[in-house]
């Protein structure tokens, strides 16, 4: 529970910082692009706190990459 | 074009000297030998003459557009949206890269310095260095540089001097006794692992004030930083030997437990892994730039500098995330990095140069008539 409202703080403090800067400048499509990143931190930062599986990429590269993986220790060995 | 400063060929050169070290001065030694057992030394020679080779080819790219990031000449050459599907593989491979180094920093504190903190107080404390540094700017990623180079220098010297006396000769042979095959495999993990990533310098590489010098600076960096990296391999031979040094997961930092002058310089391997944290500290800190750099260059933003902390914050969980333990660690760097490597930092490349070449030809056809 104390990590996912810690993990909220840091969000909140974040956004204090950049987003009223941001604001200011009247950068809108920063601002969009910055708030849709904010989201994804503090979303996976709370999946991983609470164990909630998260999308791994290197998951993705090892189906790519095994079956030519295999092939080329093969030639070596 | 953002405003993000410039920086002098000579610091350029000196990230790309810590770039090419960073994490490979403290493993690459296990790698290498696993593969080509004593004869480990003839396989980085190798490497290091074909990353040359290599290097050329990033020069190549970089002089033709030498005021274009890689991001900015991929939507240039290949359109628009292949253009931007093909920067965001490039920015996936900077972030895994990122990611990848952030954990071998924790694996490396918690299994051999701390071993009661939790992983994740290491990498954040340690992320939040690299976010100062990118929010600081590239400016001062170059000046800091310059200093720290002349303090690694100083502990690789004294490294380096103090182990010496350990030397045998006699670890080094047979040479050449099980054939090329080895070499080559040694090769095959080596250039992925140092040389291939060198590609994120094209993201910075158009920030220094002075083409001719970025691209001597480069090229200088890089040899300068393969000679270091063939004489730790060597020294791990010389005095470790070659089955103590593939059982190893730092076979440098064990190099350094053995210095031992007169019984009183010695337990000084803290030496090792200050030069360790300094380089993997700038080629975290190069690898993350270039990654949010691309990244507002793809959505065409004002300033990376909004989105760097939120980055910062999913890259603190996804170095945890990528792997479940330190095995699956090593067996994704041994077999599956050298082949991700190939495609973005040698395939993609190849593409956008001969695209480069095609299209400057086409206009020359055109200009002709």
């Amino acid at each position: 529970m104390w990590n996912i409202i810690g993990i909220l703080f840091v969000s909140a403090c974040i956004f204090i910082i950049e987003a009223l800067l941001l604001l200011k400048h009247k950068l809108w499509k920063d601002f969009i692009v910055f708030i849709i990143f904010l989201f994804l931190g503090t979303g996976l930062s709370i999946a991983r706190c609470i164990n909630f599986p998260i999308p791994n990429p290197i998951e993705l590269l090892t189906w790519i990459y095994q079956p030519l993986s295999e092939a080329v220790n093969k030639i070596f060995q | 074009m953002l405003d993000n400063g410039k920086i002098t060929a000579n610091q350029y050169k000196m990230l790309v000297l810590l770039f090419t070290i960073g994490s490979s001065i403290l493993v690459a030694p296990t790698a290498l030998v696993n593969d080509a057992k004593q004869d480990a030394w003839i396989a980085i020679i190798f490497t290091v003459i074909i990353s040359i080779l290599l290097v050329l080819m990033y020069i190549k790219i970089y002089s033709i557009f030498p005021n274009m990031t890689l991001v900015e000449i991929c939507e240039l050459l290949l359109g628009k949206w292949i253009g931007k599907f093909a920067v965001a593989l490039f920015l996936m491979y900077a972030f895994i890269l990122s990611g990848e180094l952030l954990r071998e920093i924790g694996d490396f504190t918690t299994t051999q310095m701390m071993p009661d903190t939790p992983i994740d107080a290491i990498h954040i404390v340690f992320m939040g260095v690299v976010v100062m540094a990118t929010l600081l700017g590239l400016e001062v990623i170059g000046r800091s540089s310059e200093i720290i180079s002349l303090w690694l220098f100083i502990l690789l010297a004294i490294y380096f001097i103090a182990i010496l006396p350990q030397i045998k000769i006699g670890n080094l042979q047979p040479i050449l006794g099980e054939g090329m095959k080895p070499i080559l495999f040694g090769f095959y993990h080596f250039i992925s692992l140092p040389y291939l990533e060198l590609i994120v310098f094209l993201m910075i590489a158009p920030f220094v004030n002075h083409q001719k010098g970025a691209e001597k600076g480069f090229l200088v960096g890089v040899i300068i930083g393969g000679i270091l990296l063939t004489f730790v391999v060597m020294f791990s031979i010389l005095v470790l030997g070659v089955e103590n040094t593939a059982r190893q997961i730092y076979p440098s930092y064990a190099l350094a437990r053995k210095i031992e002058i007169g019984k009183f310089f010695q337990r000084v391997e803290v030496i090792m892994a200050g030069i360790w944290f300094l380089s993997i500290f700038y080629k975290l800190t190069i690898s993350f730039y270039a990654f949010v750099l691309g990244l507002s260059q793809l959505f065409k933003i004002k300033d990376y500098r909004s989105i760097t902390l939120p980055i910062s914050m999913m890259l603190i969980v996804y170095a945890i995330a990528f792997h479940p333990n330190i095995v699956h660690f090593f067996e994704f760097v041994h077999n599956i990095w050298p082949l991700y490597s190939l495609t973005i930092g040698f395939l993609f490349p190849l593409i956008l140069l001969g695209t480069a070449l095609m299209k400057k030809r086409q206009r020359h056809v055109r200009g002709n008539r």
